[in-house]
């Protein structure tokens, strides 16, 4: 599956595809501990002064908040409609990123209507009856905003970095596009068509890209989780203007919503602006069904081979694992970092150094909502066997479920991901996206502060547990990309 | 606030970002692939990949081994006209790090037994390079545009030279370029500047004295004509489309009003080529018109990948759209909006310590003017549509350029030739190594 999709390539200067597997690739960790409680009577103070001011947002509450290093702290608020916002103020530069987090991604989709998500990204760039098409982005460039968006599994989310001065004109810009959006076939027509070229581009004429939708499809066989992102191309094509607008009418509304301000704002002023332009948006009741998960593969493992125009084997490897609110995917972080992280790591070093099969390995435990994924890619050297250097996996895997890391393995891991999570955090834009995201998988943004702790409680013996259990040869999922058209 | 400091020979680039919680350095010698000898086309690179193979004291699998163990990271690459070696590492273990970095940058030993596995690792990259369309795009842009000159040669080589560089050839080329006067430190985040003072100069403890040393580009090469390459692979259903020509220094008064000029054309998501290409007839999913300014001269490119039946009209498109612009200008209204959008999006440059050290490195390293930066706000909003329109008369060549297509030829050959002003039409495999000579 193609990993998620933003709006646009775009121009050169532009952020590029949002590339969500690779942010994940490097799992979060907290470089403080948490008090979770704090301070946490300023802040409800501070709700209860703004829906004073602003009676129409129906009374406004605090209710989480998380403190990080010296002065760095989080807050969730809930709006009476039931948007909610996390505020995380930072002045090191005078910048702020606003994002705007749906609970909706391509896991909401029926078979036959793949796609609709992210193509519905897409249409909402296309204007309302207030700001028609492209006065939205006019706007924000001419402010100096980056603006883009990108839809996934679990979520859809729209973004603009920019001056804090004008964090207004993004609120005033967004929330009017949540609920007035005006469509026109043209419009849709025309978007499927750049939709469409987009997939061409990550998947049709993309190995890695291929690959990657072959995997997911065989790791949920029925469930939407299997299905990709950008959709199938008789889907897209299927897909009609009513299709669209259902599908606005039935997730796009405020109590579906979390917006995360970071950057150099003022809480308060955040708050009241938040209270302005959102407050007095009507609640709409947003189903929260989840399609039921089939159990994972087992008696495996299943193969599938592709030829593609490649010049040496790869190789790419998937286990369903746990979601991203479950303490077992500390342990899997770890489990990355012994076997395939880093140069050090065990499989990195079998493969690439000792064994010469492969020229690069690289794995990732990506979280999602409801699950969770491992995957593990091999890059061959040519003329290398891409079987042969998947039992060098496996026997990696069932070695670590025998034996367990050693303490210096350990020790490396807390210290790598620490680093990673540090690295992961350096702008106001990171920040925001590091929020949202564990507001819409793990459920609770707070998570993202309590991921140092997790990663340094992960001891051998968890590590041999979730390898053992969850990595095993017959629950894995195998896609065999070979040279050849 | 970034400082510039002389130590002990060395110039430091500092900025500090207390409670970042890590320590970004760059080590960067101002020697790359540009100085490669004819017939060791990809020297640089390789000699950049083996500072980390190993040293005097440490084999490979150990300075990897304790950089990991730090939860630290480090890189070696070589680029045109530099080696960098680079990383990052929490400050509780600067001091262990630094240790390691200046062992790798004092003593390498480019160990025979490395030697072969690094090489052939260089020349998978190469044969993977193959598998990716729009790196494949960008690749034979750089050699088609400037075939015959160094900056068309690939910074990684050629698989044919690649494979007859000899480890005596890294050790030389190394103890040819390394000297003091070459060295950029560049120190960002979470550490003060007593102490990226002393980091300098334990990094650059072992490196040899020497004045700078770097010799001037030769002019780059003015395409004649519109020519074509086709870079032929089978079974595509997409292209990926380069247009460009080289294009100005930093130092080019044309510079502010051609950034606003190209801006207006193809730097946002509402700017003429978007809209025409991906907004109003949906043929691609990114579209951008970029300028890499450079110390000596530049490169403009245009970028796009339609459906293969749309990439002929979409290059008519853009072409007509890029002379309308030479000849006419953009209207004052679009000036406006792209020169407003790069004044305030000013502050993004520098939003880190790291981006904004990396502005004071292109200073020095590309002999930008003085005040460069202090100046950028004032010197974008100094522009007007007549400006602009001067700018880009005299800096938008489409006539005079190279178009690169990666697609399967037999699909685009005849029709790429009607393009109006097309002059030549070359096809190379996309497995092809060197570029034949014109």
């Amino acid at each position: 599956m193609t990993a998620t999709s933003a709006r646009g390539a775009g121009p050169a200067c532009r952020v590029r595809a949002f590339a969500w597997r690779c942010l994940l690739a490097i799992p979060l960790v907290a470089c403080s501990s948490v008090a979770v409680v704090a301070d946490s009577a300023d802040l409800e103070a501070l709700a209860r002064d703004v829906a004073a001011e602003v009676p129409a947002a129906g009374g406004i509450r605090m209710d989480a908040v998380a403190h990080w290093g010296g002065d760095v702290t989080a807050a969730r608020y809930v709006l009476g409609n039931g948007l909610a916002l996390i505020v995380m103020r930072d002045p090191s530069a005078p910048v702020a990123s606003f994002q705007t987090w749906l609970g909706v991604g391509s896991r909401q989709e029926v078979k036959g209507r793949t796609g609709i998500a992210h193509l519905f990204e897409h249409l909402m760039f296309k204007g309302t009856r207030d700001n028609p098409h492209s006065v939205f982005d006019r706007l924000l460039e001419r402010a100096g905003a980056q603006t883009n968006a990108a839809t996934w599994l679990d979520w859809t989310f729209y973004y603009e970095n920019l001056p804090a001065s004008e964090l207004e004109l993004a609120m005033r810009l967004e929330s009017d596009r949540l609920v007035n959006l005006a469509l026109t076939q043209e419009q849709l027509d025309s978007e499927r068509e750049v939709v469409k070229n987009e997939r061409l581009y990550r998947v049709d004429n993309d190995p890695d890209g291929a690959i990657e939708e072959a995997l997911f499809e065989d790791l949920f066989p029925t469930h939407p989780y299997g299905r990709p992102t950008l959709g199938y191309l008789p889907d897209l094509d299927a897909l009609t203007l009513e299709d669209c607008l259902a599908f606005y009418r039935t997730w796009y509304s405020p109590g579906n919503v979390t917006l995360v301000v970071a950057g150099d704002v003022d809480p308060k002023d955040v708050l009241r602006l938040v209270a302005r332009y959102y407050g007095g948006l009507a609640p709409v009741d947003v189903s929260r069904t989840v399609p039921p998960l089939e159990a994972p593969p087992t008696g495996g493992p299943k193969v599938r081979t592709m030829m593609l125009p490649i010049a040496a084997e790869r190789v790419r490897m998937g286990w369903r694992t746990v979601p991203a609110a479950s303490e077992v995917a500390f342990a899997l972080d770890v489990i990355n970092e012994v076997l395939f992280a880093t140069e050090s790591s065990r499989v990195h070093d079998r493969l690439v150094e000792r064994e010469g099969l492969a020229s690069d390995v690289d794995g990732a435990s990506e979280p999602l909502a409801l699950d969770g994924v491992f995957v593990v890619d091999l890059f061959l050297n040519e003329g290398k066997s891409g079987a042969e250097a998947a039992e060098v996996v496996f026997d990696e895997l069932e070695r670590l479920a025998r034996n367990g890391p050693s303490k210096i393995e350990l020790d490396r891991a807390r210290n790598h991901l620490e680093a990673a999570f540090l690295r992961s955090l350096v702008t106001a834009g990171a920040r925001a996206t590091q929020l949202g995201a564990y507001e819409r998988t793990a459920g609770d943004f707070r998570r993202m502060f309590t991921f140092v702790d997790g990663v340094r409680n992960v001891g051998a013996s968890d590590v041999r547990r979730a390898a053992g259990r969850l990595l095993t040869r017959e629950r894995a999922v195998l896609v065999y990309g070979k040279p050849g058209s | 606030m970034a400082q510039v400091i002389q130590v002990d020979g060395i110039r430091l680039i500092h900025v500090a970002q207390p409670g970042l919680g890590i320590v970004q350095v760059e080590v960067v010698i101002e020697s790359g692939s540009m100085r490669d000898p004819d017939g060791l086309e990809g020297l640089a690179n390789l000699t950049a990949s083996m500072l980390l193979r190993g040293t005097t004291t440490r084999t490979y699998r150990k300075i990897m081994g304790e950089v990991n163990d730090l939860g630290a990271t480090v890189e070696a690459e070589a680029q045109k006209d530099a080696i960098v070696l680079a990383g990052d590492v929490m400050p509780r273990y600067l001091d262990r790090w630094a240790g390691i970095m200046a062992d790798v940058l004092a003593h390498p030993s480019f160990p025979a037994d490395a030697f072969g596995q690094e090489r052939s690792l260089i020349l998978e990259d190469i044969r993977n390079l193959r598998d990716d369309d729009a790196e494949l795009a960008r690749h034979f842009f750089a050699r088609f545009l400037y075939r015959g000159h160094p900056l068309g040669r690939p910074t990684m080589g050629y698989t044919s030279t690649v494979a007859k560089i000899k480890r005596k050839d890294c050790d030389a080329f190394y103890r040819a370029h390394v000297r003091k006067g070459n060295v950029v430190v560049v120190v960002a985040g979470d550490l003060d500047l007593a102490g990226a003072k002393a980091l300098a100069r334990t990094l650059t403890a072992g490196i040899p004295d020497g004045p700078r040393d770097v010799p001037g580009l030769p002019p780059p090469p003015a395409p004649k004509g519109l020519s074509v390459l086709i870079v032929d692979k089978p079974d595509r259903s997409q292209t990926q489309v380069a247009i460009g020509h080289p294009s100005i220094a930093w130092r080019d008064p044309d510079l502010f009003p051609l950034l606003v000029g190209n801006t207006a054309m193809g730097g946002t998501f509402t700017s003429r080529l978007v809209r025409e290409i991906r907004e109003v007839r949906g043929w691609s999913y990114g579209v951008s018109s970029s300028i890499t300014a450079g110390r000596d001269f530049g490169t403009l490119v245009v970028h796009f990948f339609p459906n293969t039946k749309d990439t002929v009209p979409a290059i008519r498109l853009a072409l007509d759209m890029l002379r309308d612009a030479a000849a006419n200008g953009l209207p004052e209204d679009e000036v406006a909006f792209a020169r407003d959008h790069l004044a305030n999006q000013f502050p993004f440059r520098v939003e880190t310590s790291r981006k904004r050290a990396d502005e004071v490195l292109a200073d020095l390293l590309y002999d930008r003017p003085e005040g460069f930066l202090e100046r950028y706000i004032p010197s974008v909003k100094a522009q007007d549509a007549a400006a602009v329109a001067a700018a880009l008369h005299r800096q938008y060549r489409p006539d005079q350029a190279v178009i690169v297509v990666v697609g399967t030829a037999k699909d685009l050959m005849d029709d790429l030739k009607t393009i109006p002003g097309v002059t030549s039409v070359e096809v190379v495999p996309y497995t092809a190594d060197e570029l034949p000579t014109p």
